[in-house]
């Protein structure tokens, strides 16, 4: 089956192919709070937090210091804050991550460095005070 | 005067393969000497066989076991209850203890321990290779194979060993420390401080609270719960 990104990417529209998985890339460092409007990955600094309905990728160069949201949340860099997902939160092999966790599902996979406090539940699903549109 | 008759199986022919003298011997005979050369002659081989493949047998059905005082290794029969060691003399408890009521006495065996729900270890050590439990434990349990929670169990002092399985419809609560390499928790578990050296489990409908989790691979599935603090483990740290 044709994802998206290939059916861009096969018919030559390989820059909007590339914007569209990665949503903030190849900037030095960001300052301020990010809504993100589309599923994507994220891999750039970011002093701020990132507000997404959809599921979001932080990268293995992302480095965020702030809250995040959002969908399915994987990260994959590095990130200090708060994280808050509507689903599953996966922090990957070589991801440093110091955050309160608030999700569904939870996934640690080894070699990542992980500390802090963790809700994971339906509970912790009433706890969440992010409420989250879609847009259309 | 004869009281009795015992009628003898009637002999056969037997050849001797040295010097082909030919002589009446009874057939159930293992073996008979040549009359003549005094060459040993096999009537039988599979008496033999049968011994050779007995000794295999009782050698495959032994175990090495460590003596729990000194640590010498033995090489002990598998169906063995006890055993002295070698050693030091200590008896080696090697049977399963099936427990369904407060029992004050230590067990550390190389067989398996079966708590009931009423069932309570109150002695000062309980160590074993398998243990289910359902009732409570004072000390801390040891377990070198497999830890599996059937009941609602409480743990005063933990436990520790290769795997702790938590049951459906089970509870766990444990004061001290729980030290395991690999946890799969289905029911409910409620700890203080819990320490996993390879992969911590929660299934849909099952869950975890704890002051302090550490791991180095934790998977919670979608209806599970995780709610502690929570560290992982790297290699490094596993390590030291």
């Amino acid at each position: 089956m044709w994802s998206a990104d290939k059916l861009l990417s096969a018919v030559g529209l390989q820059k909007l192919a590339d914007k569209r998985r990665k949503l903030v890339s190849g900037y030095p460092e960001l300052h301020g709070d990010m809504v993100l409007r589309a599923p994507g990955s994220f891999d750039a600094r970011l002093r701020g937090g990132i507000s997404s309905a959809y599921d979001l990728q932080l990268s293995s160069q992302a480095e965020v210091t702030g809250p995040v949201t959002g969908n399915d949340v994987v990260v994959a860099g590095q990130l200090q804050g708060d994280l808050t997902a509507t689903g599953w939160v996966r922090l990957k092999e070589k991801s440093r991550v110091e955050a309160k966790i608030k999700g569904q599902a939870f996934e640690l996979e080894p070699g990542a460095v992980f500390r802090g406090a963790v809700a994971i539940g339906s509970d912790s699903a009433e706890q969440l005070n992010v409420k989250l549109k879609r847009s259309a | 005067m004869r009281l009795f008759t015992k009628k003898l199986p009637p002999k056969e022919l037997v050849t001797c393969p040295s010097c082909g003298h030919e002589q009446k011997d009874y057939p159930s005979a293992n073996a008979t000497f040549c009359h003549r050369c005094g060459t040993r002659i096999l009537l039988q081989e599979k008496p033999r066989r049968q011994a050779v493949r007995k000794q295999v047998e009782l050698k495959a059905r032994r175990r090495m076991v460590a003596c729990l005082h000194c640590g010498r290794e033995m090489r002990i029969h598998e169906e063995a209850q006890k055993w002295q060691c070698t050693s030091c003399s200590a008896y080696v408890d090697l049977a399963n203890h099936d427990i369904q009521r407060e029992h004050t006495a230590s067990i550390q065996t190389y067989g398996d321990i079966v708590v009931g729900a009423k069932g309570v270890l109150a002695g000062a050590k309980a160590e074993a290779e398998n243990i289910r439990m359902a009732g409570r434990a004072m000390p801390r349990v040891v377990c070198r194979k497999c830890l599996v929670i059937e009941g609602t169990v409480k743990l005063a002092a933990g436990a520790e060993g290769p795997l702790l399985q938590v049951l459906e419809n089970t509870s766990l609560g444990a004061e001290g420390l729980l030290e395991f390499e690999m946890m799969e928790v289905k029911g409910q578990v409620q700890g203080k401080q819990v320490k996993v050296l390879g992969s911590l489990e929660i299934f849909p409908g099952a869950s975890l609270q704890a002051d302090q989790i550490s791991a180095r691979r934790i998977l919670v599935h979608p209806l599970g719960k995780l709610l502690g603090y929570v560290q992982s483990l790297t290699a490094a740290e596993i390590v030291t």
